[in-house]
Protein backbone atom coordinates (compact mmCIF):
# COMPACT_ATOMS: atom_id res chain seq x y z
CA UNK A 1 0.00 0.00 0.00
CA UNK A 2 1.23 3.30 -0.73
CA UNK A 3 2.08 5.42 1.83
CA UNK A 4 0.08 8.88 1.93
CA UNK A 5 1.95 11.76 1.40
CA UNK A 6 1.14 14.62 3.64
CA UNK A 7 0.29 17.14 1.65
CA UNK A 8 2.30 20.22 1.71
CA UNK A 9 1.00 23.52 3.68
CA UNK A 10 -1.87 21.66 5.65
CA UNK A 11 0.25 20.66 8.31
CA UNK A 12 -0.91 20.56 12.27
CA UNK A 13 -1.53 23.80 13.00
CA UNK A 14 -2.13 25.65 9.87
CA UNK A 15 -5.11 23.13 9.12
CA UNK A 16 -6.70 24.33 11.68
CA UNK A 17 -6.05 28.32 11.09
CA UNK A 18 -7.45 27.57 7.98
CA UNK A 19 -10.62 26.01 9.25
CA UNK A 20 -11.57 28.31 11.91
CA UNK A 21 -10.71 31.56 9.30
CA UNK A 22 -13.38 29.71 6.65
CA UNK A 23 -15.55 29.37 9.43
CA UNK A 24 -15.53 32.44 10.62
CA UNK A 25 -15.83 33.74 7.06
CA UNK A 26 -19.52 31.53 6.69
CA UNK A 27 -20.67 32.98 9.78
CA UNK A 28 -19.64 36.52 8.41
CA UNK A 29 -21.94 35.55 5.10
CA UNK A 30 -24.77 34.92 7.62
CA UNK A 31 -24.76 38.12 8.84
CA UNK A 32 -24.79 40.96 6.46
CA UNK A 33 -21.62 42.70 7.93
CA UNK A 34 -19.87 42.98 5.12
CA UNK A 35 -17.79 45.97 5.54
CA UNK A 36 -14.49 46.78 5.08
CA UNK A 37 -11.97 46.83 7.66
CA UNK A 38 -10.60 50.28 7.49
CA UNK A 39 -8.89 50.72 10.66
CA UNK A 40 -5.89 48.78 10.85
CA UNK A 41 -4.72 48.18 13.91
CA UNK A 42 -2.20 45.52 14.76
CA UNK A 43 -0.74 44.51 18.32
CA UNK A 44 2.31 43.11 19.13
CA UNK A 45 1.74 41.53 22.66
CA UNK A 46 4.95 39.82 23.83
CA UNK A 47 7.39 39.90 27.14
CA UNK A 48 10.67 39.69 28.23
CA UNK A 49 12.57 36.31 29.86
CA UNK A 50 12.08 36.67 33.72
CA UNK A 51 8.37 37.19 33.93
CA UNK A 52 6.48 35.98 36.57
CA UNK A 53 3.78 33.85 35.96
CA UNK A 54 0.89 36.18 35.96
CA UNK A 55 2.45 38.52 33.52
CA UNK A 56 2.35 35.36 31.44
CA UNK A 57 -1.44 34.38 31.44
CA UNK A 58 -2.00 38.20 30.92
CA UNK A 59 -0.36 37.88 27.70
CA UNK A 60 -2.17 34.40 27.09
CA UNK A 61 -5.43 36.55 27.95
CA UNK A 62 -4.75 39.60 26.28
CA UNK A 63 -4.33 37.39 22.45
CA UNK A 64 -7.57 35.78 23.76
CA UNK A 65 -9.53 38.56 23.64
CA UNK A 66 -7.43 40.38 20.76
CA UNK A 67 -8.26 39.66 17.42
CA UNK A 68 -6.15 41.61 16.25
CA UNK A 69 -3.00 40.84 18.53
CA UNK A 70 -0.15 38.84 17.54
CA UNK A 71 2.36 37.43 19.77
CA UNK A 72 6.48 37.06 19.67
CA UNK A 73 9.22 34.53 21.36
CA UNK A 74 10.36 36.51 24.59
CA UNK A 75 12.78 38.76 24.20
CA UNK A 76 16.04 39.37 26.15
CA UNK A 77 16.24 41.49 28.68
CA UNK A 78 19.60 42.59 27.77
CA UNK A 79 18.55 43.83 23.87
CA UNK A 80 18.36 47.55 23.26
CA UNK A 81 14.31 48.27 23.42
CA UNK A 82 14.83 49.90 20.21
CA UNK A 83 15.07 46.46 18.96
CA UNK A 84 11.52 46.24 19.27
CA UNK A 85 10.66 48.20 16.90
CA UNK A 86 12.56 46.70 13.97
CA UNK A 87 10.61 43.22 15.77
CA UNK A 88 7.35 45.46 15.03
CA UNK A 89 7.95 46.48 11.33
CA UNK A 90 8.91 42.74 10.61
CA UNK A 91 5.47 41.26 11.90
CA UNK A 92 3.66 44.97 10.22
CA UNK A 93 2.31 45.71 13.59
CA UNK A 94 1.65 49.35 14.60
CA UNK A 95 0.97 48.87 18.16
CA UNK A 96 3.09 47.22 20.78
CA UNK A 97 1.89 45.78 24.55
CA UNK A 98 5.75 44.86 25.45
CA UNK A 99 5.84 43.30 29.17
CA UNK A 100 8.51 43.68 31.12
CA UNK A 101 9.09 41.25 34.55
CA UNK A 102 12.13 42.19 37.03
CA UNK A 103 13.56 40.49 39.74
CA UNK A 104 10.70 38.13 39.11
CA UNK A 105 8.12 39.79 40.78
CA UNK A 106 8.05 43.40 39.16
CA UNK A 107 5.99 43.59 36.29
CA UNK A 108 6.19 46.75 34.06
CA UNK A 109 4.42 47.42 30.84
CA UNK A 110 5.14 49.32 27.49
CA UNK A 111 2.34 50.57 25.59
CA UNK A 112 3.91 52.29 22.01
CA UNK A 113 2.80 53.37 18.82
CA UNK A 114 5.44 51.82 16.76
CA UNK A 115 7.12 53.48 14.01
CA UNK A 116 7.16 57.61 15.43
CA UNK A 117 4.80 57.81 18.06
CA UNK A 118 4.54 58.31 21.66
CA UNK A 119 4.80 55.32 24.05
CA UNK A 120 4.18 55.55 27.81
CA UNK A 121 6.06 52.77 30.83
CA UNK A 122 3.50 51.72 33.20
CA UNK A 123 4.19 49.40 36.61
CA UNK A 124 1.37 46.85 36.83
CA UNK A 125 -0.21 45.71 40.00
CA UNK A 126 -2.66 43.20 40.76
CA UNK A 127 -2.69 41.11 38.12
CA UNK A 128 -5.67 38.63 38.39
CA UNK A 129 -5.93 36.19 35.46
CA UNK A 130 -9.09 35.45 33.66
CA UNK A 131 -8.14 31.66 34.61
CA UNK A 132 -9.24 32.49 38.21
CA UNK A 133 -12.37 30.94 39.32
CA UNK A 134 -13.62 33.94 40.58
CA UNK A 135 -14.64 35.39 37.35
CA UNK A 136 -18.12 33.73 36.37
CA UNK A 137 -18.53 35.67 32.73
CA UNK A 138 -17.11 34.75 29.65
CA UNK A 139 -18.03 36.16 26.06
CA UNK A 140 -17.53 35.50 22.39
CA UNK A 141 -13.50 34.81 21.42
CA UNK A 142 -12.95 37.88 19.41
CA UNK A 143 -15.97 39.59 19.83
CA UNK A 144 -15.67 43.77 19.81
CA UNK A 145 -15.52 45.36 23.62
CA UNK A 146 -17.09 48.66 24.31
CA UNK A 147 -14.16 50.54 25.98
CA UNK A 148 -15.39 52.55 29.02
CA UNK A 149 -13.46 55.30 30.55
CA UNK A 150 -13.92 57.13 33.37
CA UNK A 151 -14.21 61.10 33.42
CA UNK A 152 -10.96 61.92 34.76
CA UNK A 153 -8.83 60.82 31.76
CA UNK A 154 -10.23 63.84 30.51
CA UNK A 155 -9.10 66.41 33.00
CA UNK A 156 -5.62 66.02 32.35
CA UNK A 157 -2.85 66.22 28.63
CA UNK A 158 -1.06 62.94 29.34
CA UNK A 159 -4.33 60.83 30.54
CA UNK A 160 -6.02 62.24 27.23
CA UNK A 161 -2.94 60.75 25.23
CA UNK A 162 -3.09 57.54 26.93
CA UNK A 163 -6.49 57.26 27.14
CA UNK A 164 -6.33 57.89 22.90
CA UNK A 165 -4.15 55.03 22.92
CA UNK A 166 -6.07 53.04 24.87
CA UNK A 167 -8.73 52.90 22.52
CA UNK A 168 -6.25 52.40 19.42
CA UNK A 169 -4.80 49.31 21.37
CA UNK A 170 -7.63 47.52 23.06
CA UNK A 171 -10.29 48.49 20.98
CA UNK A 172 -10.95 45.70 18.20
CA UNK A 173 -11.36 47.20 14.13
CA UNK A 174 -14.56 47.17 13.05
CA UNK A 175 -14.83 44.25 9.99
CA UNK A 176 -11.78 42.81 11.34
CA UNK A 177 -11.26 39.44 9.60
CA UNK A 178 -11.32 37.42 12.76
CA UNK A 179 -13.64 39.55 14.91
CA UNK A 180 -17.30 38.78 15.51
CA UNK A 181 -19.70 41.12 14.79
CA UNK A 182 -21.72 41.32 17.85
CA UNK A 183 -20.57 43.60 20.94
CA UNK A 184 -20.52 41.62 24.51
CA UNK A 185 -18.42 42.73 26.93
CA UNK A 186 -16.85 46.14 27.99
CA UNK A 187 -13.61 47.08 29.03
CA UNK A 188 -13.57 49.52 31.79
CA UNK A 189 -10.64 52.13 32.80
CA UNK A 190 -10.91 53.97 35.59
CA UNK A 191 -8.43 56.56 36.84
CA UNK A 192 -8.65 55.98 41.36
CA UNK A 193 -5.88 56.99 43.84
CA UNK A 194 -3.90 58.14 40.70
CA UNK A 195 -4.16 54.48 39.22
CA UNK A 196 -5.58 52.83 36.22
CA UNK A 197 -7.93 50.16 36.81
CA UNK A 198 -8.76 48.02 34.38
CA UNK A 199 -11.74 45.65 34.33
CA UNK A 200 -13.68 43.22 32.01
CA UNK A 201 -16.93 42.65 32.04
CA UNK A 202 -19.62 40.61 30.05
CA UNK A 203 -23.20 42.37 29.08
CA UNK A 204 -25.42 39.78 30.33
CA UNK A 205 -29.00 41.99 29.90
CA UNK A 206 -29.36 44.52 27.86
CA UNK A 207 -30.20 46.60 30.85
CA UNK A 208 -26.84 46.70 31.92
CA UNK A 209 -26.48 43.90 33.83
CA UNK A 210 -22.95 42.52 33.85
CA UNK A 211 -20.52 39.86 35.04
CA UNK A 212 -17.07 39.95 35.43
CA UNK A 213 -14.86 37.88 32.75
CA UNK A 214 -11.01 39.06 33.52
CA UNK A 215 -8.25 39.48 33.79
CA UNK A 216 -7.91 42.81 35.86
CA UNK A 217 -4.56 44.76 36.06
CA UNK A 218 -4.07 48.34 37.73
CA UNK A 219 -1.40 50.38 35.89
CA UNK A 220 0.49 53.22 37.57
CA UNK A 221 2.14 56.25 34.85
CA UNK A 222 5.69 56.09 35.45
CA UNK A 223 7.04 57.96 32.39
CA UNK A 224 5.71 58.86 28.54
CA UNK A 225 8.34 59.21 25.66
CA UNK A 226 8.03 61.36 22.68
CA UNK A 227 9.32 58.20 20.89
CA UNK A 228 8.74 54.38 20.81
CA UNK A 229 10.82 52.80 23.00
CA UNK A 230 13.16 55.59 23.47
CA UNK A 231 13.59 59.51 22.83
CA UNK A 232 13.18 62.27 25.30
CA UNK A 233 10.83 62.21 28.27
CA UNK A 234 7.82 64.52 27.42
CA UNK A 235 6.09 63.24 31.30
CA UNK A 236 7.46 61.73 34.32
CA UNK A 237 4.43 60.74 37.24
CA UNK A 238 5.73 62.29 40.53
CA UNK A 239 3.87 60.19 42.52
CA UNK A 240 5.36 56.88 40.65
CA UNK A 241 7.54 55.49 43.17
CA UNK A 242 9.36 52.32 41.68
CA UNK A 243 8.74 49.29 43.65
CA UNK A 244 12.70 48.66 44.07
CA UNK A 245 13.04 52.29 45.83
CA UNK A 246 9.77 51.53 47.84
CA UNK A 247 11.52 48.12 49.64
CA UNK A 248 14.73 50.06 49.77
CA UNK A 249 13.38 52.55 51.57
CA UNK A 250 11.12 50.41 53.92
CA UNK A 251 14.62 48.54 54.72
CA UNK A 252 16.30 51.46 55.51
CA UNK A 253 14.03 53.00 57.58
CA UNK A 254 14.11 49.72 59.71
CA UNK A 255 17.63 50.27 59.75
CA UNK A 256 17.05 53.53 60.90
CA UNK A 257 15.23 52.51 63.49
CA UNK A 258 17.42 50.08 65.13
CA UNK A 259 20.63 52.69 64.36
CA UNK A 260 18.53 55.55 66.05
CA UNK A 261 17.64 53.56 69.03
CA UNK A 262 21.76 52.75 69.44
CA UNK A 263 22.80 56.50 69.19
CA UNK A 264 20.20 57.43 71.70
CA UNK A 265 20.48 54.82 74.43
CA UNK A 266 24.52 55.98 73.77
CA UNK A 267 23.42 60.00 73.86
CA UNK A 268 21.44 59.17 77.26
CA UNK A 269 24.31 57.40 78.84
CA UNK A 270 26.13 60.52 77.64
CA UNK A 271 23.67 62.76 79.29
CA UNK A 272 23.39 61.35 82.48
CA UNK A 273 24.72 63.08 85.29
CA UNK A 274 26.17 60.44 87.86
CA UNK A 275 24.53 62.51 91.14
CA UNK A 276 21.01 63.43 89.97
CA UNK A 277 19.93 64.90 93.64
CA UNK A 278 23.00 66.94 95.39
CA UNK A 279 23.10 65.02 98.23
CA UNK A 280 26.07 65.30 100.69
CA UNK A 281 27.46 62.29 101.52
CA UNK A 282 28.56 64.02 104.60
CA UNK A 283 25.30 64.84 105.96
CA UNK A 284 24.39 61.29 107.20
CA UNK A 285 26.95 61.89 109.42
CA UNK A 286 26.79 65.17 110.58
CA UNK A 287 23.73 66.98 111.27
CA UNK B 1 33.46 64.24 79.45
CA UNK B 2 31.92 65.44 75.87
CA UNK B 3 29.98 67.88 77.91
CA UNK B 4 32.56 69.80 79.26
CA UNK B 5 33.89 69.84 75.65
CA UNK B 6 31.01 71.28 74.01
CA UNK B 7 30.49 73.67 77.02
CA UNK B 8 34.41 75.43 76.63
CA UNK B 9 33.24 75.19 72.42
CA UNK B 10 30.72 77.33 72.93
CA UNK B 11 32.07 80.39 74.92
CA UNK B 12 34.12 80.62 71.92
CA UNK B 13 32.65 79.76 68.47
CA UNK B 14 29.68 82.19 67.73
CA UNK B 15 27.46 80.37 65.17
CA UNK B 16 26.65 82.18 62.12
CA UNK B 17 23.62 81.02 60.20
CA UNK B 18 23.46 83.87 57.65
CA UNK B 19 26.95 83.32 56.04
CA UNK B 20 28.33 82.62 52.91
CA UNK B 21 30.82 80.58 54.30
CA UNK B 22 31.24 77.17 51.77
CA UNK B 23 31.33 74.98 54.49
CA UNK B 24 28.78 76.57 56.81
CA UNK B 25 28.12 73.51 58.03
CA UNK B 26 31.29 72.51 59.75
CA UNK B 27 31.86 70.43 62.57
CA UNK B 28 31.63 73.29 64.90
CA UNK B 29 28.54 74.65 63.65
CA UNK B 30 26.98 71.03 63.92
CA UNK B 31 28.09 70.62 67.26
CA UNK B 32 26.73 73.82 68.39
CA UNK B 33 23.46 73.14 66.86
CA UNK B 34 23.18 69.97 68.27
CA UNK B 35 23.86 71.37 71.80
CA UNK B 36 21.04 74.35 71.28
CA UNK B 37 18.41 71.52 70.36
CA UNK B 38 17.98 72.19 66.76
CA UNK B 39 19.60 68.43 65.82
CA UNK B 40 17.86 65.39 67.38
CA UNK B 41 20.24 62.57 67.94
CA UNK B 42 19.66 59.97 65.30
CA UNK B 43 21.26 59.11 61.65
CA UNK B 44 21.96 62.24 59.10
CA UNK B 45 22.02 61.31 55.52
CA UNK B 46 22.21 63.59 52.63
CA UNK B 47 19.15 63.81 50.86
CA UNK B 48 19.26 63.03 47.16
CA UNK B 49 17.54 65.05 44.70
CA UNK B 50 14.44 64.33 43.96
CA UNK B 51 13.06 63.07 40.61
CA UNK B 52 12.69 65.64 37.88
CA UNK B 53 9.19 66.87 37.10
CA UNK B 54 8.72 67.17 33.42
CA UNK B 55 5.55 67.68 31.76
CA UNK B 56 5.84 68.95 28.56
CA UNK B 57 2.49 69.66 27.86
CA UNK B 58 3.38 71.32 24.25
CA UNK B 59 5.51 67.69 22.95
CA UNK B 60 2.09 66.14 24.26
CA UNK B 61 -0.55 68.31 23.06
CA UNK B 62 1.54 67.65 19.17
CA UNK B 63 1.61 64.04 20.08
CA UNK B 64 -1.97 63.64 20.46
CA UNK B 65 -2.80 65.24 17.67
CA UNK B 66 -0.47 63.50 15.46
CA UNK B 67 -2.32 59.84 16.67
CA UNK B 68 -5.59 61.42 16.72
CA UNK B 69 -8.42 59.14 14.10
CA UNK B 70 -10.48 62.30 13.09
CA UNK B 71 -11.51 60.36 10.19
CA UNK B 72 -13.35 57.55 12.03
CA UNK B 73 -17.06 57.15 13.01
CA UNK B 74 -17.60 56.31 16.75
CA UNK B 75 -18.78 52.86 15.00
CA UNK B 76 -15.46 52.13 14.81
CA UNK B 77 -13.81 53.17 17.96
CA UNK B 78 -16.59 52.27 20.63
CA UNK B 79 -15.28 54.47 23.11
CA UNK B 80 -18.04 55.79 26.02
CA UNK B 81 -16.79 58.41 28.55
CA UNK B 82 -18.69 58.13 31.78
CA UNK B 83 -18.68 60.16 35.09
CA UNK B 84 -18.02 57.91 38.15
CA UNK B 85 -20.52 57.91 41.31
CA UNK B 86 -17.78 58.29 42.99
CA UNK B 87 -16.95 62.27 41.21
CA UNK B 88 -20.79 63.39 40.98
CA UNK B 89 -20.72 66.60 42.26
CA UNK B 90 -24.66 66.87 42.09
CA UNK B 91 -25.39 63.65 43.20
CA UNK B 92 -27.84 63.88 46.17
CA UNK B 93 -27.80 59.96 46.55
CA UNK B 94 -24.52 58.36 45.88
CA UNK B 95 -25.32 54.95 44.74
CA UNK B 96 -25.94 51.83 47.05
CA UNK B 97 -22.60 51.46 48.75
CA UNK B 98 -20.71 54.54 47.72
CA UNK B 99 -20.74 56.62 51.08
CA UNK B 100 -19.14 59.92 51.51
CA UNK B 101 -15.90 58.80 52.77
CA UNK B 102 -14.52 56.30 49.62
CA UNK B 103 -11.77 54.23 50.30
CA UNK B 104 -9.90 52.23 47.60
CA UNK B 105 -8.60 50.06 49.96
CA UNK B 106 -12.36 48.62 50.38
CA UNK B 107 -12.79 46.28 47.70
CA UNK B 108 -16.36 46.05 47.64
CA UNK B 109 -16.75 49.76 47.27
CA UNK B 110 -13.82 49.92 44.81
CA UNK B 111 -15.27 47.05 42.72
CA UNK B 112 -18.40 48.68 42.87
CA UNK B 113 -17.58 51.60 41.63
CA UNK B 114 -16.14 49.97 38.80
CA UNK B 115 -19.35 48.03 38.32
CA UNK B 116 -21.44 51.50 38.49
CA UNK B 117 -19.32 52.64 35.73
CA UNK B 118 -19.43 50.28 33.34
CA UNK B 119 -23.29 50.03 33.69
CA UNK B 120 -24.11 53.50 33.10
CA UNK B 121 -21.30 52.92 29.72
CA UNK B 122 -23.30 49.70 29.01
CA UNK B 123 -26.75 51.58 29.15
CA UNK B 124 -25.24 54.71 27.05
CA UNK B 125 -23.13 52.42 24.69
CA UNK B 126 -26.57 49.85 23.92
CA UNK B 127 -28.47 52.91 22.41
CA UNK B 128 -25.39 54.16 20.30
CA UNK B 129 -25.33 50.69 19.18
CA UNK B 130 -28.80 50.22 18.23
CA UNK B 131 -28.73 53.78 16.26
CA UNK B 132 -25.71 52.18 14.21
CA UNK B 133 -27.19 49.28 13.61
CA UNK B 134 -24.99 46.94 15.44
CA UNK B 135 -26.36 43.77 17.56
CA UNK B 136 -25.80 43.25 20.79
CA UNK B 137 -27.23 40.05 21.46
CA UNK B 138 -26.20 36.65 19.54
CA UNK B 139 -28.62 34.55 18.93
CA UNK B 140 -29.20 31.15 20.53
CA UNK B 141 -28.47 29.04 16.84
CA UNK B 142 -25.06 31.45 17.03
CA UNK B 143 -22.41 28.84 18.21
CA UNK B 144 -18.80 30.24 18.34
CA UNK B 145 -15.76 30.04 19.90
CA UNK B 146 -15.88 31.63 23.37
CA UNK B 147 -13.05 32.91 25.57
CA UNK B 148 -13.14 30.34 28.00
CA UNK B 149 -13.38 26.80 27.46
CA UNK B 150 -16.72 24.95 28.19
CA UNK B 151 -14.52 22.84 30.81
CA UNK B 152 -13.39 25.75 32.69
CA UNK B 153 -17.04 27.52 33.01
CA UNK B 154 -17.68 23.96 33.91
CA UNK B 155 -15.54 24.29 36.80
CA UNK B 156 -16.64 27.56 37.38
CA UNK B 157 -20.18 26.50 38.50
CA UNK B 158 -19.09 23.36 40.38
CA UNK B 159 -17.27 25.90 42.46
CA UNK B 160 -20.35 27.91 42.74
CA UNK B 161 -23.07 25.11 43.24
CA UNK B 162 -20.26 24.21 46.50
CA UNK B 163 -20.38 27.36 47.98
CA UNK B 164 -23.76 27.43 47.77
CA UNK B 165 -24.04 24.22 49.37
CA UNK B 166 -21.26 25.14 51.82
CA UNK B 167 -23.50 28.17 52.96
CA UNK B 168 -26.91 25.54 53.25
CA UNK B 169 -25.22 23.41 55.38
CA UNK B 170 -24.03 25.81 57.79
CA UNK B 171 -27.56 27.38 58.11
CA UNK B 172 -28.85 24.23 58.40
CA UNK B 173 -26.13 23.17 61.28
CA UNK B 174 -27.26 25.95 63.23
CA UNK B 175 -30.86 25.66 62.99
CA UNK B 176 -30.73 22.04 63.94
CA UNK B 177 -28.70 22.85 67.28
CA UNK B 178 -31.49 25.45 68.11
CA UNK B 179 -34.04 22.53 67.62
CA UNK B 180 -31.80 20.07 69.53
CA UNK B 181 -31.16 22.68 72.23
CA UNK B 182 -35.10 23.08 72.43
CA UNK B 183 -36.04 19.94 71.86
CA UNK B 184 -33.37 18.59 75.01
CA UNK B 185 -35.33 20.93 77.39
CA UNK B 186 -38.80 19.93 76.64
CA UNK B 187 -38.04 16.09 76.44
CA UNK B 188 -37.03 17.23 80.44
CA UNK B 189 -39.81 19.55 81.20
CA UNK B 190 -42.16 16.26 79.79
CA UNK B 191 -40.33 13.60 82.03
CA UNK B 192 -40.39 15.63 84.68
CA UNK B 193 -44.39 16.16 83.73
CA UNK B 194 -45.50 12.49 83.75
CA UNK B 195 -43.51 11.92 86.88
CA UNK B 196 -45.48 14.72 88.65
CA UNK B 197 -49.06 13.64 87.21
CA UNK B 198 -48.13 10.06 88.72
CA UNK B 199 -47.05 11.17 91.67
CA UNK B 200 -50.58 13.08 92.48
CA UNK B 201 -52.62 10.23 90.96
CA UNK B 202 -50.82 7.99 93.50
CA UNK B 203 -51.39 10.83 96.30
CA UNK B 204 -55.41 11.12 95.34
CA UNK B 205 -55.80 6.95 95.37
CA UNK B 206 -53.96 7.09 98.65
CA UNK B 207 -56.50 9.77 99.88
CA UNK B 208 -59.40 7.74 98.74
CA UNK B 209 -57.70 4.71 100.19
CA UNK B 210 -57.76 5.77 103.80
CA UNK B 211 -60.80 7.72 103.50
CA UNK B 212 -60.14 11.16 103.08
CA UNK B 213 -62.05 12.07 100.48
CA UNK B 214 -65.07 10.59 98.45
CA UNK B 215 -64.85 12.07 95.02
CA UNK B 216 -63.68 9.75 92.48
CA UNK B 217 -62.51 13.14 90.09
CA UNK B 218 -58.87 12.06 89.72
CA UNK B 219 -60.08 9.47 87.37
CA UNK B 220 -61.45 11.50 85.37
CA UNK B 221 -59.63 13.63 82.76
CA UNK B 222 -58.51 16.80 83.43
CA UNK B 223 -60.84 19.82 83.74
CA UNK B 224 -60.97 22.12 80.64
CA UNK B 225 -59.08 25.12 81.32
CA UNK B 226 -61.87 27.63 81.81
CA UNK B 227 -63.08 30.19 83.74
CA UNK B 228 -61.78 34.01 83.48
CA UNK B 229 -59.28 34.45 86.16
CA UNK B 230 -57.89 30.82 87.23
CA UNK B 231 -54.82 31.41 88.20
CA UNK B 232 -53.95 28.45 86.86
CA UNK B 233 -49.91 27.66 87.33
CA UNK B 234 -49.30 26.79 83.35
CA UNK B 235 -47.10 23.45 83.18
CA UNK B 236 -43.87 24.11 82.98
CA UNK B 237 -43.91 22.38 79.57
CA UNK B 238 -46.82 24.67 78.72
CA UNK B 239 -44.57 27.61 79.76
CA UNK B 240 -41.39 26.81 77.57
CA UNK B 241 -43.50 26.58 74.77
CA UNK B 242 -45.17 29.90 74.73
CA UNK B 243 -41.67 31.21 75.57
CA UNK B 244 -40.05 29.58 72.81
CA UNK B 245 -42.83 31.02 70.62
CA UNK B 246 -42.21 34.33 71.25
CA UNK B 247 -39.44 36.92 70.67
CA UNK B 248 -37.33 36.72 73.94
CA UNK B 249 -38.12 40.75 74.59
CA UNK B 250 -41.59 40.12 74.02
CA UNK B 251 -41.04 36.72 77.10
CA UNK B 252 -39.69 39.22 79.45
CA UNK B 253 -42.02 41.77 79.10
CA UNK B 254 -44.56 39.39 79.14
CA UNK B 255 -43.35 37.75 82.48
CA UNK B 256 -42.72 41.63 83.75
CA UNK B 257 -45.88 43.47 82.91
CA UNK B 258 -48.16 40.01 82.20
CA UNK B 259 -50.99 38.41 84.70
CA UNK B 260 -51.50 41.55 86.19
CA UNK B 261 -47.84 42.66 86.66
CA UNK B 262 -45.28 41.61 88.68
CA UNK B 263 -45.86 41.80 92.63
CA UNK B 264 -44.77 44.36 95.11
CA UNK B 265 -41.11 44.34 96.19
CA UNK B 266 -39.64 43.93 92.81
CA UNK B 267 -36.81 46.24 93.20
CA UNK B 268 -34.71 44.70 95.90
CA UNK B 269 -30.73 44.72 96.56
CA UNK B 270 -30.01 40.97 96.15
CA UNK B 271 -27.32 38.40 94.77
CA UNK B 272 -29.93 38.43 91.71
CA UNK B 273 -30.48 41.99 90.95
CA UNK B 274 -26.65 42.48 90.91
CA UNK B 275 -26.14 39.98 88.87
CA UNK B 276 -28.99 41.23 86.51
CA UNK B 277 -27.52 44.51 86.62
CA UNK B 278 -25.65 44.00 83.36
CA UNK B 279 -28.58 43.80 80.79
CA UNK B 280 -31.68 42.38 81.11
CA UNK B 281 -31.74 40.16 77.56
CA UNK B 282 -27.77 38.67 78.69
CA UNK B 283 -27.44 35.13 79.84
CA UNK B 284 -27.12 35.11 83.29
CA UNK B 285 -24.98 32.54 84.33
CA UNK B 286 -24.55 32.50 87.89
CA UNK B 287 -28.52 33.07 88.00
CA UNK B 288 -30.48 29.92 89.79
CA UNK B 289 -33.91 30.94 87.33
CA UNK B 290 -32.38 30.21 84.60
CA UNK B 291 -33.57 26.90 84.42
CA UNK B 292 -36.73 28.33 86.57
CA UNK B 293 -36.54 27.91 90.56
CA UNK B 294 -38.25 24.53 90.76
CA UNK B 295 -36.92 22.87 87.67
CA UNK B 296 -33.54 22.22 88.51
CA UNK B 297 -31.90 19.03 87.73
CA UNK B 298 -32.30 16.32 90.05
CA UNK B 299 -29.30 14.47 91.68
CA UNK B 300 -28.09 11.47 89.93
CA UNK B 301 -29.86 8.80 92.49
CA UNK B 302 -33.19 10.28 91.74
CA UNK B 303 -32.58 9.98 88.28
CA UNK B 304 -31.42 6.66 88.39
CA UNK B 305 -34.35 6.01 90.57
CA UNK B 306 -36.76 7.84 87.63
CA UNK B 307 -35.06 5.87 84.61
CA UNK B 308 -36.93 2.62 84.96
CA UNK B 309 -40.48 4.94 85.46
Amino acid sequence: MPRKRKLPGLTGNLKSKHLKLAEDNSKEENLKSKGKWINKQRVLVFTSRGIPYKGRHLVKDLMNLMPHAKTEVKMDRKSDLLLINEICEMRSCNKCLFLVGKKGRDVYMWLSNVPHGPSVMFYVEYLNMMEELKFTGNCLKSSRPLLSFCQKFEESLHMQLIKELFIQTFGTPQYHPKSQPFVDHVFTFSIMDGKIWFRNYQIAEENGELVEIGPRFTLTVARIFSGSFGRSVMYVNPDYKSPNLVRHLQRKENSDKFVGKKAAISDRSARKLEKTFAVDDTDDIFR
Amino acid sequence: MQDSEFAEEEEFHVPRLNDDDPDADSDKELQVAFQSGLLKPGIFRPITAPPPRINNEEAIRQKLDEIKQTKLDWVERLDVTVVMATNKENVEEPGPGIGAEFDVHNDFQRELAFYEQAKESVIIGMRKLQEAGIKTKRPDDYFAEMAKKDDHMKKVREKLVSLQRRREAMEKNRSQQKMKKYGKQVQQAVVQERQHKKKEMLNAVKKFRKGKSDKLDFLDEAPVKGGGGSKKKTSQLQQLQQQNKLNPKRAYRNKKYGQGGRKKGSKRNTKESLNNVAGKFKRNVHSNKAKGGKNKRPGKSKRTKNKSK
